[in-house]
This record gives structure tokens, C-alpha cells and sequence, in this order.
């Protein structure tokens, strides 16, 4: 009686979990911040499932095969998922600046920081070094 | 008893889940929006029929479950990778 309401906890959250990925997906206002909401509940609402299904049917042949479904979500989710984010990613790139403000996702990487930082000690003091030089009259 | 209750409450949360997928399916401004909501579908169908094999107690049709999800890593993988660059 108790691994029937144990079971039957993990197949609900299992199912909130797919609920949430599905909000998730409608809500977000970036393609990358869908991607990444879609993808974490989704492996975890499956291992929920199966713990749920597991306990609920007990037999070896069905653990086996609920065991590979869960390896198979384990090795493709992140795969589909950085494939997708590299089109994504040159998506981002690529559209015109001026409809995001002026910033896009592709701004804060690696090479704009160091170009940054070679751009203000090219140029003296930066406007941030001289920004916080006023801080210590208060 | 327990099971009704829980195809019931499941059912709703995954029903819920694929409407809200099917919607960014359709609006979706880019066709990479579109593969995330169909690999999140597919998901869902996979869980769909894991709660149909808990509710009748039946391990047959777990064989479908595994498909379903290989299709949906092969989909989205594939949509990623052979989208022409022009077209978004």
C-alpha cells in the first residue's frame, strides 16, 4: 500500500515536471532561456517517472528497460541541447543589435572582454577607473 | 482507487504541459523555438505512456517509449543541423 502512494507521488511530480518545462517554454522571453528551461525538468521528470513505474512493477525485464530509457535521456538530452544552442547562439549573433537595445547574447563572451579590457589599457585610465576613484570621498 | 486518482492528476499536468508546448509550436518566431517545443512534446508523450503502462500495470508498451525518445533527440538534432543559415 505505501510503494502504491510512493509510486504514485514520484509519477505526479514526474508529470509537474513536464508541466514546468512546458510553462517554461511559453513564458520565456529568449530562445537560449527556453532552451535551458526545456531541457533540465525534462531528464528529471523522466527519472521520476521510471523511480515510479520501477516500484510499481517490480519485474527485471521492466527495470532493464526503464534503466536504458533513462541512460539514452542521460546521453541525448545535452547533446540535442548544445546543437540547438549553437543555432541559436549564431541566431543571436547575427540579428541586428539595435532591436535588443543595443546588447545581444553574443556581447559578454570571452573575446569582448578581453577586447574591453585591451581597449582601456590602450587608453589610459578607463571609464571605469575613473569611476570609482570618486568613491572614497564619502 | 489511488491509480484513478493519480492517472487523473497526472493526466491534467501533462495535458497542460503539451498545450503550452503545442502553443510555442506554433508561435514560435524562430524554427529553433519550434524544435525545443517539439522535443519537449515528445517528452511528454514519452511520459504519457509511461502512466498508461503504471495505470494498466503492463510493461508491453514501454518498447514505444524508448522509440519515442530516440525520435525526439534524432528531430531536434536533425532540425538543428541541417537549418539553412538564412533562413532562421
Amino acid at each position: 500500500m505505501t510503494t502504491d502512494l510512493v509510486a504514485s507521488v514520484l509519477i505526479i511530480l514526474g508529470a509537474l515536471m513536464s508541466l514546468l518545462a512546458g510553462i517554461a517554454v511559453l513564458r520565456f522571453p529568449d530562445t537560449m532561456s527556453r532552451i535551458h528551461a526545456a531541457t533540465k525538468p525534462q531528464v528529471l521528470g523522466i527519472m521520476l517517472l521510471m523511480l515510479g513505474l520501477g516500484l510499481r512493477l517490480g519485474s527485471p525485464g521492466v527495470i532493464g528497460m526503464l534503466v536504458l530509457i533513462v541512460i539514452l535521456q542521460f546521453v541525448t538530452a545535452p547533446v540535442s541541447a548544445h546543437l540547438t544552442v549553437r543555432v541559436a547562439f549564431r541566431n543571436a549573433k547575427s540579428e541586428p543589435a539595435e532591436e535588443r537595445g543595443g546588447k545581444s547574447a553574443a556581447d559578454d563572451g570571452p573575446a569582448q572582454l578581453a577586447q574591453r579590457l585591451s581597449d582601456e589599457s590602450r587608453t589610459g585610465a578607463g571609464p571605469s577607473l575613473s569611476g570609482d576613484a570618486k568613491q572614497p570621498d564619502r | 482507487m489511488t491509480m484513478t486518482v493519480t492517472v487523473l492528476i497526472a493526466g491534467i499536468l501533462f495535458g497542460l504541459g503539451a498545450l503550452f508546448a503545442s502553443i510555442r509550436l506554433v508561435l514560435g518566431p524562430t524554427q529553433i523555438d519550434r524544435a525545443v517545443a517539439l522535443d519537449v512534446l515528445l517528452a511528454i508523450v514519452v511520459g504519457v505512456i509511461v502512466l498508461m503502462a503504471a495505470a494498466t500495470d503492463s510493461a508491453v508498451t514501454l518498447v514505444i517509449a524508448v522509440v519515442v525518445s530516440l525520435l525526439g533527440f534524432l528531430g531536434s538534432a536533425s532540425l538543428a543541423k541541417l537549418l539553412p543559415r538564412d533562413r532562421q
